[in-house]
């Protein structure tokens, strides 16, 4: 369904690869996405792009916008002390008074700037531990004076932190918007705002979201369909809490050894074999004939037996260059490999490893450092075979109570 | 299966469609995870065995997770699954890109979802290989999607 002035269907906060260190979605391809799911139905007007911590001032997706009769707007998602902060409608007068990339910005300077430069700040994910508003409501009773809107609705948060979202919007009379917090491309548009009328530009936007009375209302994708009624949300009396509330926010920078960073280093080898693709496959109940049978696969592109790609992740490496966090506990928080040629029994391999950046923000589990590694495997033939980029992220952990 | 099934199952470029999906349920057991461990293979250090955050119920707990957790390289390793089961044995995985949003616990009931978010022309039209974008997801039976990423995949086309 083209765009219409009755109503305007927007995801006011989503996340691309154009400024987002953690997204896997192109603008493009949100474009592409929101313009197949309007085939089947479903309203996806536009959207908002509000990548972490940064703005870059001359980026211009009008045309791209137009092409596919949408609309792309741009805010930036900040960091504050008390969780994320959406601002949209920002000037460079904005930007002079706050480093975006700072991961606890004082959060009553952000909204206060915000409405004073003309724009408005919406509190993100509220209900979400540490990095929504209302876990500092009811820990230090943080005052909302400058708060007009908050997020209540968000395609990342599950519907718990939902419900701790739309209470506190019930209890303190702030008012409501709905966005999906994609990162990909299919999460665009899970929740979004409501809008009565035409809105097709940040002035508009933002006049919408300063009148108070505007009338905007959270909704979620399968909501948008023609006849398709807006559900009563539920609050947090109604549902079973759940959180993964873990570390604190703030404190000192960490230090770690900086030159550690971009130094590979020969990580370790080992021998693709008929027994290590076998364990692999049985683990994963993998009963793919390419890897597992020798008469199917020798009919195949690859005229014999390989190893699913994915037996890279059994390879045991040294770890790179040590830069030292010393700081919580160390999990995995991403990867991306790229496959370059397939592996074969008896090939065998050598891993060069390196420590690629070390950055920090913040997230659920409160404060987070990330370490980037990256390794490339080598065959004998001295043939690149793949390279696998790891993402650990360092963070506080505190034990369940109760018992299991 | 035969080597004319199997190739039966080929997926080609000119039958992707944005929007289609597919599907595959995994269901990782304490079994299962010990024996992706087992099955690691290499001159590093053994992976799995410090914490016990894989393993031991109360060393998950003390670590602020409800229960042992699947390896990060096994939820990664079934993403990689379903692609291959998807591209079928002509098609090429170009880049796969994973983000971890949420521990992945031992039995949880798995949905693993491939969406195809672009197979356009664009590219091919270009001169270049015919690929086509996925978003993967690992889905729980709480409704949370603890990994989510992409993938790139080359294509066999009809008429080659």
């Amino acid at each position: 369904m083209p765009l219409d002035d009755q109503h305007t269907y927007l995801d006011l906060h989503v996340h691309s690869t154009d400024g987002s260190d953690d997204a896997g979605g192109t603008v493009e391809g949100y474009l592409k996405w929101a313009a197949a799911k309007r085939k089947h139905g479903f309203r996806i007007d536009g959207f908002v792009l509000t990548e972490h911590r940064n703005y870059v001032p001359d980026r211009d997706y009008a045309e791209l916008a137009a092409r596919y009769d949408s609309v792309v707007l741009r805010g930036v998602e900040v960091e504050t002390d008390v969780g994320h902060v959406l601002v949209f409608g920002v000037t460079p007068e904005f930007f002079k008074e706050f480093d975006v990339a700072n991961v606890s910005l004082p959060y009553r300077e952000v909204f206060r700037a915000a409405w004073e430069v003309g724009g408005i700040a919406v509190g993100a994910h509220a209900g979400r531990p540490h990095i929504g508003l209302v876990d500092h409501v009811e820990a230090r009773n943080v005052s909302l004076e400058d708060v007009r809107v908050i997020e209540g609705l968000n395609g990342g948060s599950s519907d718990f932190e939902n419900a701790r979202g739309h209470d506190l919007a019930l209890s303190a009379q702030l008012r409501e918007i709905g966005a999906s917090d994609s990162h990909f491309v299919t999460g665009l548009g899970r929740c979004m705002t409501r809008f009565d009328g035409a809105v097709r530009t940040m002035d508009d936007l933002v006049a919408r979201l300063r009148d108070p009375h505007a009338v905007f209302t959270p909704v979620r994708l399968e909501e948008t369909v023609e006849g398709a009624r807006i559900a009563d949300r539920p609050t947090v009396a109604q549902l079973v809490p759940f959180s993964s509330r873990q570390g604190d926010l703030g404190g000192d920078e960490i230090e770690y050894d900086r030159s550690a960073v971009g130094r590979e280093v020969h990580a370790g080898k080992f021998e693709v074999t008929r027994e290590s693709i076998a364990a692999y496959c049985e683990a994963l109940e993998e009963t793919n004939p390419l890897y597992t049978d020798d008469a199917v696969a020798a009919e195949g592109p690859y005229r014999g037996v390989v190893a699913p790609p994915g037996i890279l992740q059994t390879a045991r490496m040294s770890p790179p260059p040590d830069p030292g966090i010393d700081f919580g506990t160390s999990f995995m928080a991403g990867s991306r490999q790229e496959y370059f040629l397939p592996l074969r029994p008896g090939d065998v391999i050598d891993g060069y490893a390196s420590v690629k950046e070390v950055y920090e923000k913040t997230g659920r589990s409160g404060r987070m450092i990330f370490v980037v590694r990256r390794t490339r495997y080598v065959n004998q033939h001295g043939e690149n075979v793949a390279a696998l980029e790891t993402s650990m992220v360092h963070r506080q952990t505190r034990a369940v109570e109760g018992d299991s | 299966m035969t080597t004319a099934d199997y190739l039966a199952t080929q997926r080609y470029f000119e039958d992707t469609e944005t929007g289609d999906e597919f599907e595959v349920f995994q269901h990782p057991t304490t079994e299962h995870v010990q024996a992706f461990l087992n099955s690691n293979t290499g001159e590093g250090p053994r992976r799995g065995t410090g914490d016990g955050r894989f393993s031991n119920n109360s060393d998950a707990r003390r670590m602020g997770l409800e229960r042992p957790i699947v390896p990060g390289t096994m939820s990664t390793a079934m993403i990689t699954r379903i692609v291959t089961d998807w591209m079928g044995p002509l098609g090429r995985i170009v880049s796969l890109d994973v983000s971890f949003r949420r521990p992945v616990l031992h039995n949880d009931q798995l949905r693993c979802l491939a969406t195809v978010i672009d197979a356009s022309d664009d590219a091919l039209e270009a001169g270049g290989p015919a690929v086509v974008k996925l978003d993967v997801v690992l889905e729980n039976e709480r409704g949370e999607r603890p990994v989510q990423g992409t993938a790139e995949v080359e294509l066999p086309r009809r008429a080659e």
